[in-house]
């Protein structure tokens, strides 16, 4: 059994934290070496990145380092593609950051990026879409192998920080999460929350479903009206669209609220993110609902961040009130969307522990110089990346914006493998990120009008 | 060499001219928002930024040919080997500026020629259309009734930029011909040019009216602590501002009734080269014409091409960026040499990946500071600066029309005998100059127009009088 294997077989365990094997260090040094070999075969960037970098194997952990993809590689197509229907271009990006062929997407009549995805799915490449703020999605293949496992992964990870609780399709459950769209979580939300439904008790906000259109047509538009290749009246048509989509929205919350509140005597299961969460506390607050007012069983999760919502600084405090929830019956896990798998809360802590066919490579705020890693002792902060083992469809090695501080050999509460303690976004610290400044485009002279995307669920 | 005057010292002194008069005290502390080091200039006094309106302005009644005799004058005197504020004004921007000491020194030396007397009389004489309403009350007989008219000095302040140093000059020179009173707040990356040219006025005439009309500072921009108080209709007409997003859109916030703004506004320009360029002149030539377009300035001015649309198969088209990559590489007047800037950081993976996409993208060199070329068949997505251009393949000169904005500026076109071909469908489309190749930094000061208008012309403060009946 290769290196890989033994460790993408911990992904069907239920507790692969704890069932790390003793020699994880050095087993992850290998299989970081076969996947290697394996895939620069197949991904011609990171043939040309290995080559560049003078590395020809992986003969320690450091080695990787100059082999990290940045975030932003996964959106590096040009919009023109996108822009112009250029799908059969759209292939041959995708192509070049697959481990597997994407030649085979039939581009046949594609209208738009959401059918363009579709068809990727068809012909196997599972790739899920993110939304940046920049407006640009990033776009990772995955195959379905590693689909598969990663959601199975997933699943395990979330039930462990609620160990007192088995999904046992007894409870209502509210959720945000449409029930189609090419977000990681859609696809987790899926099967994760109908094994706590009772019948006829899975209550989605709304069935409209997340499409990756959405979130990049404010930026079209801006780029489309800063060439000139837009009219006003589609602009302010599409203004309209978006005013009356989320007046639908609201009348949704609405009757969800009432819903919510017709359940609250039941055993609850509430996955939201925290902007929304802060809404439903004052929606309900309104309609004369008084904190604690809530089933004493009720399980919440929470995703994301605040996307923009004025929240007060104790939010977190008033909506664990409200609902009357304790920490053991939250739902919680550190993950990215490049990563397989999530970092699992470790219960009773606040702390989350790395699966074991992640390897951490925690970095200096440049991402350059290797600070600590599986086969050390003790606690080490800086810039979070990683080489994800399991990843099939594309090349596992990423560097990301947080900043974490980890620790190695804890054995926090049985726990074998590396441990996450804090985590922040290089973005939101005093100390920032560097941006690249741009000053002179034609963005200067359109004015901002045109409409953000509205923050979605988790 | 200008390195070897650098004086070792981290504390930079700002000197400020109120007025005509050198302030040298060290008093107020800044951190320089372009290098980071410190900077020291001395206090402003703020009643000393303005002239009251009750007083006429030093050089009102001043004939523009008293003017002109005393630009020239002190055009004689900007001789770089011999005048020490220039040199000195040299070595201190390096260390705030990001030209080098090289595009630095040559600018100095080519200041002069801002100063002439050809560039001074025809910006004059073009703006205004006719020197009588400059130096006086000009009669006028319109529908049948007599009207004086003049234009009339301006009180105004100046927002320089500090990304060539051509601002200052060019400011300084249409102030003059304007007669009126002019505060020129300096940016952080060129905190010196301003005030060696007005300290080689002060040198050249100490108590001239043009001298006294003209004050230059450095303070922090954006400090409300001094435009809040001085950008007022009371104490000024104008606001020019030359720059980037951030600088205009703060200026225009200070826009009210009797209080105008004139934007410079951020621009990037572009080149069109027709499919000539493969039959006759050498390749090597045109490219070295386009990359004299496109690195001036360490591509760094509104002028520098960013784009180049090039009529021709998509063989020739990467032959031409082949030896665009080469010129590019090599020495001009206004570049660094090969040792030029970088790519942005940032834009260097997505160079990369756009160079996987071959052919439907195709890099020419690396990011060695020699330059680069990216050829494709859309404009890419971003704004290429740092010595890189994108050389866009299209079918005819006018299929790039329609990638023009008002936000371009200057087109450099090849062989000028196509300019009348495109220019009506550039000029509709927004941009404002159109050129041979290889003259967009190369071409003359004085009489043209600029960003779209007359800049002089605007700076009046145009009045009409009804003339007495005799």
């Amino acid at each position: 059994m290769s290196a890989v294997d033994e460790l993408i077989a911990l992904a069907r365990s239920p507790d692969p934290f704890r069932n790390a094997p003793d020699d994880l260090a050095e087993l992850q040094l290998e299989a970081a070496r076969e996947r290697f070999v394996e895939r620069r075969q197949q991904i011609r960037v990171l043939d040309k990145r290995a080559k560049e970098a003078g590395i020809d194997s992986i003969d320690s952990l450091t080695d990787l380092v100059p082999l990290l993809f940045a975030h932003t590689n996964y959106k590096s197509y040009p919009e023109a593609f996108v822009d112009n229907g250029q799908w059969k271009h759209m292939n041959m990006w995708l192509g070049t950051l697959s481990s597997h062929a994407t030649d085979n997407i039939d581009v046949a009549d594609v209208r738009d990026i959401d059918e363009w995805l579709d068809r990727a799915r068809a012909a196997g490449h599972h790739v899920f879409a993110s939304s940046g703020t920049s407006g640009k999605s990033s776009f990772l293949n995955q195959s379905t192998q590693d689909r598969d496992l990663s959601l199975a992964a997933c699943l395990a990870a979330a039930d462990l920080s609620t160990p007192a609780y088995v999904p046992d399709h007894g409870r209502s459950v509210f959720t945000m999460m449409p029930p189609r769209g090419t977000h990681k979580m859609i696809d987790f939300c899926n099967v994760h929350f109908p094994r706590w439904a009772a019948p006829g008790e899975f209550h989605r906000l709304s069935d409209y479903p997340m499409r990756a259109f959405d979130a990049m047509r404010p930026a079209q538009l801006r780029r489309l009206l800063a060439a000139g290749k837009v009219g006003p009246g589609e602009v302010a048509a599409y203004e309209a669209e978006v005013e009356a989509r989320q007046q639908t929205r609201a009348g949704e919350f609405d009757a969800w609220m009432d819903l919510l509140v017709s359940r609250r005597d039941r055993p609850l299961y509430i996955g939201v993110m925290y902007g929304v969460a802060w809404q439903i506390v004052q929606a309900l607050r309104a309609r004369g609902i008084k904190d604690g007012d809530f089933h004493p069983d009720t399980l919440m999760s929470f995703g994301g961040g605040t996307k923009g919502a004025a929240v007060p600084a104790d939010y977190k405090e008033q909506i664990m009130g409200f609902f009357g929830v304790t920490p053991d019956r939250i739902t919680s896990s550190y993950a990215m969307v490049e990563m397989s798998g999530f970092c699992a809360k470790i219960q009773p802590t606040e702390s989350y522990a790395v699966p074991p066919w992640i390897i951490p490579l925690i970095l200096d705020k440049p991402g350059e110089t290797l600070l600590g890693t599986t086969r050390d002792i003790g606690r080490v902060e800086g810039r979070m990346a990683f080489f994800d083992i399991l990843a099939d469809g594309r090349w596992g090695g990423i560097i990301s914006g947080d900043k974490v501080q980890v620790e190695f050999g804890s054995g926090l509460e049985g726990v074998k493998t590396p441990v996450v303690h804090a985590i922040a976004r290089y973005a939101d610290l005093e100390e920032g990120e560097d941006k690249l400044s741009c000053a002179g485009s034609i963005d200067s002279y359109v004015r901002g009008s045109i409409t953000a995307p509205q923050p979605v669920a988790a | 060499m200008l390195h070897e005057i650098i004086p070792d010292n981290d504390r930079l002194l700002v000197p400020h001219v109120i007025k005509g008069v050198v302030q040298l005290d060290a008093a107020v502390e800044h951190r320089s928002r372009a290098s980071g080091s410190t900077v020291m200039t001395p206090s402003i006094d703020l009643d000393s930024l303005i002239w009251p309106r009750s007083q006429p302005g030093p050089a009102f009644d001043t004939p523009l040919a008293e003017i002109v005799d005393f630009l020239v004058e002190v055009g004689k005197a900007l001789d770089f080997d011999r005048n020490i504020h220039l040199q000195e004004a040299a070595a201190y921007n390096l260390r705030c500026n990001s030209l080098g000491a090289r595009i630095l020194e040559n600018c100095y030396r080519d200041i002069a020629w801002f100063f002439t007397r050809d560039a001074v009389e025809a910006e004059a004489e073009q703006s205004l259309g006719s020197l009588d309403v400059l130096d006086g009350w000009a009669r006028r007989d319109i529908q049948g009734t007599a009207f004086d008219i003049r234009a009339f000095p301006p009180r105004m302040v100046h927002v320089l930029a500090g990304n060539a140093p051509i601002v200052p000059p060019v400011t300084i020179v249409r102030g003059a011909i304007s007669k009126g009173v002019h505060l020129l707040k300096m940016p952080s990356n060129d905190m010196f040019t301003a005030t060696a040219l007005l300290r080689t006025m002060a040198d050249v005439g100490p108590n001239h009216p043009v001298t006294r009309s003209f004050s230059a500072a450095y303070w922090r921009g954006g400090d409300v602590s001094i435009e809040n108080h001085i950008l007022r209709s009371q104490y000024f007409d104008k606001l020019a501002v030359w720059g980037g997003e951030a600088a205009v859109r703060h200026a225009m916030q200070y826009a009210a009734p009797g209080f105008e703004i004139m934007s410079f506004d951020p621009k990037v320009s572009i080149s069109l080269i027709g499919r000539e360029a493969f039959d006759g002149v050498p390749l090597a030539t045109i490219a070295e014409r386009s990359a004299a377009d496109i690195i001036a300035f360490n591509q760094d001015a509104c002028s520098c091409a960013r784009f180049q649309f090039v009529e021709g198969s998509d063989e020739e088209v990467d032959r031409y960026c082949e030896a665009l990559v080469e010129a590019m590489g090599q020495d001009i007047r206004y570049g660094t040499g090969p040792d030029g800037p970088l790519p942005p950081a940032m834009l260097i993976d997505e160079l990369d990946m756009l160079g996987n996409l071959e052919p439907i993208y195709r890099l020419f060199g690396r990011p060695d500071g020699k330059g680069m070329v990216i050829r494709s068949s859309e404009p890419v997505s971003f704004n290429p600066g740092g010595k890189l251009v994108n050389v866009v393949a299209v079918d005819r000169l006018a299929d790039a029309i329609q990638h023009v904005t008002v936000a371009t500026q200057s087109v450099g076109v090849y062989p000028p005998s196509r300019i009348a071909e495109v220019r009506d469908g550039l000029s509709s489309a927004g941009a404002q100059r159109i050129v041979g190749l290889g003259n967009i930094n190369t071409g003359k000061f004085g009489g043209l127009p600029h960003d779209g208008g007359w800049p002089v012309h605007k700076m009046m403060h145009w009045v009409v009088t009804e003339a007495a009946k005799d």
